[in-house]
């Protein structure tokens, strides 16, 4: 896995966001619009080939950027890919790169059509972009379903009657039949049996060795993460909190938060975490999880710390990161995030 | 179509719809007489075998009349709800779609028009555009429009949240393929029991209108004018007035029970398939 | 050797339908002890769920239960008037649901709600009630709607009221599957840490190893309506013998070993022999003849640990 990351470092970013926010607004009434901050100033490179996982809490913005990624959102800041800002195109001009940046859905059964049958679901995106004609799509569907581990008779099933770890099979399918860059897979196993889990796992990590087809995989399991993920980024509160190397993370977490999370699931004898749920309306100028962090120094109610080190080693948001005793802290070094 | 035939209501409701079309379609060719006949050596005749619905005041043979002013009854409704149907919910479809402004407007200019009880929405629209059967149908298509926009917005607007709508975008897929393929199919049931209803309705709002002498006008039958006629002499001939109106209510039980029936098979729960 | 609290012998639960009946539960066994909780480990359509809701009569209309043997501190369930039985799930028997949402009324606080388990209670002693179970401002929260919190808080608010009642038998049916890893830890410690003040017995629903490892005394392992490995934890998941068990552990351990791929377990979950055979067959990397000719039965091993599978006596 190194050598794959080093490789991977010398090149251009496959996307590069930069600054991007996103805000959401909720009318509870004529009157009393809330504006949640879902997406504050995240800057993130994703290389070709990785794969690359979000985690955090529900509510962190983990789901929304993913979706931001593929455009489902758009979002002010700039979002760079084949040389293009893919956030200040227009729709239409979007459509040809659409097939490039695709998305797996975390309920396979909702994620088709139930009136066709999922041969035709997959048959139709192939279409779409003229990778088949009409005489080989059927044959091209079969191949599809071969490749993950499904058979040609699945083809003429509708969507109610195959299992969850099938359909979601169909839906890689359907994905990669198009031939994409980037698939944000977003809790695509969250909703399945432990033992289907592994199988989808694993053709995901054959998906990405064959192809080198990036992944960004959305979860808030972290064995999972750190089984399937090369890098991984934190989230909280819609920002990048932590991001680096798996293992440099999992064994070495600079921020609280990073650190609550690997620790919760070691021990069920956890320490409450103060609070549960803030309210992301309030535009901070100060730490998000200042509040429930047991470090917090009165700088971090002041300022928003941002991310500073290397996204590909390790890098972290936070005035006063947790350090294995002995090493130099954190935020002596100079240089900015070079995502 | 197995659950269809199960359940009985919507069954009974199926076949009394269809006694009603086909009676509707042939009786005026098998009857031995013609609407417009008069026989004055019959006036008021009670109902007997040779009229089984009697004569009205004309000695015209009344169930003859009233086929024939169903047949008319039934056109116009069905052309006036199929109508509503498609302008509806394609706007309606539309307005979810688009959200936003465009949603606003049509919903707001819906509610303007649902705001108006439907007959006297219909009347007013007569005295505007003046008699005559096509003008019947704009009227029906009119008044039941808002409903089937409101309803078709509110169903596309949970459909839309679904995540194979967000992947149909992330294929490409065109707004019209969107709403053509991914939506319309699993909006069409309610929008289908709303349809009956509908013809339903618009029966009552010819005849209505009709009775009034707003709408079709004589000689041609209308249940409306046939019920109008049989009012002025209900006395001596109760029949006239009376089995029309039963003829009436026995379509728009059909209807009714049809509508219901449907309804309750669009219910996913009921569904047998696992 | 203490009297079980619940006895369970021969469950079995069919589902109908227009003419087609299928088994969800054939003939499962077991018993809970006083103040010990036992897992029901399983994937779909092992029956896990609906083991939980026969016990509490909480199946739908088209399912059918019998069992040769269900009682409940010595009294007899199954014959059981629906009054008396009403009366003795709402004291005795409880169970806390994978989504809370539907067991709280959208249209009363949580006030409300608490104030329905506990008779005379005040404000004070409801704020107390969720406080103790880590809710911060119970106040602000007790005055709250079911849909204005979140599900962990909501998940929370319905175990202090579960727990409130003081049952002797809780069936906890996946209560954190779908809640944060965060979240979920702190749940799982909450119930645990009750579950011991009170000495309540639990059954815990789970299709996760891993807390079951945490939490249960013992664990019966289920497949297809049947129970294929029962046992104490430290039995069944060190040293498992049912190749189902030994398959799930496998997973879970290629999971946190990071393997290149992880081991799998051949075939959908639920998916049965027909007939005559050992159900696990067509998934099992060690099938034998002697599995698929006849159906093998719960045979206990040594120490409280039984295990359904011919390879094993």
């Amino acid at each position: 896995m190194v050598d794959h990351m080093s490789e991977a470092r010398s090149q251009e970013p496959l996307v590069s966001l930069e600054q991007i926010q996103l805000t959401f607004e909720r009318a509870n009434s004529l009157l009393d619009r809330r504006r949640m901050r879902v997406l504050d100033n995240v800057t993130l490179a994703i290389q070709r080939g990785e794969i690359l996982g979000l985690v955090g809490e529900s509510g962190s913005g983990k789901t929304t950027l993913g979706k931001t990624i593929v455009q489902l959102y758009r979002p002010r800041g700039r979002i760079l890919y084949g040389g293009s800002d893919l956030a200040a195109m227009s729709e239409r001009a979007l459509l040809p790169i659409r097939r490039r940046l695709q998305m797996v859905f975390q309920d396979p059964l909702s994620s088709f059509n139930p009136h066709f049958s999922v041969g035709a679901s997959v048959a139709l995106p192939l279409k779409l972009h003229g990778l088949v004609t009409r005489e080989n799509a059927r044959k091209r569907v079969f191949e599809l379903l071969e490749q993950v581990g499904l058979n040609a008779d699945h083809a003429d099933r509708f969507p109610h009657e195959l299992s969850g770890g099938q359909l979601q099979r169909v839906a890689i399918a359907r994905v990669l039949g198009l031939k994409p860059d980037l698939i944000v897979a977003d809790e695509a196993v969250s909703k399945l049996d432990v033992s289907v889990r592994a199988q989808i796992l694993n053709l995901i990590r054959r998906a990405n060795r064959a192809s080198h087809v990036g992944f960004v995989f959305i979860t808030h399991d972290l064995a999972v993460a750190r089984f399937l993920c090369d890098r991984i980024a934190v989230m909280y509160c819609g920002r990048i909190v932590e991001i680096g190397g798996t293992e440099s993370i999992f064994s070495d977490p600079h921020h609280p938060y990073t650190a609550r999370l690997i620790n919760a699931r070691k021990s069920l004898d956890t320490v409450e975490l103060a609070s549960e749920g803030r309210d992301p309306s309030t535009a901070p100028a100060a730490c998000s999880f200042a509040p429930r962090c047991s470090r917090r120094q009165a700088r971090c109610t002041q300022e928003q710390p941002v991310l500073t080190g290397n996204a590909f080693h390790h890098a972290v948001a936070c005035f006063d990161p947790v350090q294995p005793s002995g090493a130099p802290r954190l935020n002596d070094v100079s240089c900015k995030t070079v995502a | 179509m197995r659950a269809f035939l199960k359940h009985r209501l919507a069954v009974g409701g199926a076949l009394i719809t269809l006694v009603v079309f086909g009676a509707v379609a042939l009786g005026p060719l098998l009857s031995p007489y013609s609407p417009t006949e008069m026989d004055f050596s019959a006036l008021l005749a009670p109902p007997s075998f040779a009229h089984p619905f009697g004569t009205d005041s004309f000695g015209r043979d009344v169930l003859t009349r009233v086929l024939e002013g169903a047949r008319i009854s039934l056109c116009v409704s069905l052309a006036g709800a199929s109508a509503a149907l498609a302008l509806g919910t394609a706007c309606g479809l539309f307005a979810a779609y688009r959200g936003g402004l465009a949603d606003s407007v049509m919903m707001r200019a819906s509610d303007l028009l649902f705001s108006f009880p439907s007959f006297v929405l219909a009347l007013f629209l007569m005295v505007v555009l003046g008699f005559g059967v096509t003008n019947i149908a704009l009227a029906i298509t009119l008044v039941y429009f808002p409903i089937f926009a409101r309803l078709s917005r509110n169903l596309g607007a949970v459909v839309l949240t679904e995540p194979w709508v967000q992947a149909a975008r992330l294929f490409g897929q065109s707004t019209a393929c969107i709403l053509v393929r991914e939506i319309l199919p699993n909006i069409a049931a309610p929008l289908m029991v709303q349809a009956t209803i509908g013809v339903a309705f618009g029966i009552v709002i010819e005849a209505g209108l009709s009775f009034l002498g707003l709408g079709v006008q004589p000689p041609t039958p209308s249940l409306g004018t046939i019920m109008a006629d049989g009012r002025e002499y209900f006395g001596p001939a109760p029949w006239v007035i009376t089995l029309t109106g039963v003829a009436i209510s026995f379509a728009l039980l059909g209807l009714n029970l049809l509508g219901d029936g449907l309804r309750d098979l669009s219910d996913p729960k009921l569904r047998s398939r696992p | 050797m203490t009297e079980p609290l619940l006895d369970v012998e021969d469950l079995r639960v069919t589902f109908g339908a227009n003419g087609s009946v299928s088994e969800v539960v054939g003939g499962v066994s077991f018993s809970v002890y006083p103040g010990e909780v036992l897992g029901l480990i399983g994937e779909s359509g092992s029956g896990k769920t609906v083991t939980g809701l026969a016990l509490l009569r909480l199946l739908p209309e088209q399912a059918r239960a019998d069992a040769r043997r269900l009682r409940y501190r010595g009294r007899d369930l199954s014959g059981m008037r629906g009054r008396d039985f009403d009366a003795l799930r709402g004291r005795e028997l409880a169970m806390i649901f994978q989504d809370p949402v539907g067991a709280f009324n959208p249209v009363k606080t949580i006030r409300w709600h608490l104030a329905g388990t506990v008779a005379g209670a005040r404000e004070d002693d409801l704020a107390r009630m969720l406080d103790e179970v880590g809710i911060r401002d119970p106040r602000r929260v007790l005055g709250c709607y079911p849909q204005q919190l979140s599900g962990g808080m909501l998940q929370r608010a319905l175990i202090a009221m579960v727990f409130a009642l003081r049952p002797a038998l809780i069936i906890a049916d996946e209560p954190t599957t779908n809640l944060d890893n965060i979240v979920e830890g702190q749940i799982l410690a909450l119930i645990r840490t009750r579950q011991r003040e009170l000495a309540t017995s639990l059954i815990f629903v789970t299709h996760d190893l891993t807390i079951a490892h945490a939490i249960c005394d013992r664990v019966a392992v289920m497949y297809a309506g049947e129970i294929v490995e029962i046992g104490a934890t430290a039995d069944v998941i060190e040293r498992p013998r049912h190749p189902y068990t030994i398959g799930l552990l496998n997973t879970a351990r290629s999971l946190e070993r990071r393997d290149e791929l992880l081991f799998e377990i051949v075939g959908e979950p639920g998916t049965r022999a027909r007939g005559q055979a050992c159900r696990f067959s067509p998934r099992c990397p060690r099938a034998t003849p002697a599995c698929v000719a006849s159906h093998p039965d719960l045979v206990p091993i040594f120490g409280g640990v039984a295990v359904r599978c011919p390879l094993h006596g």
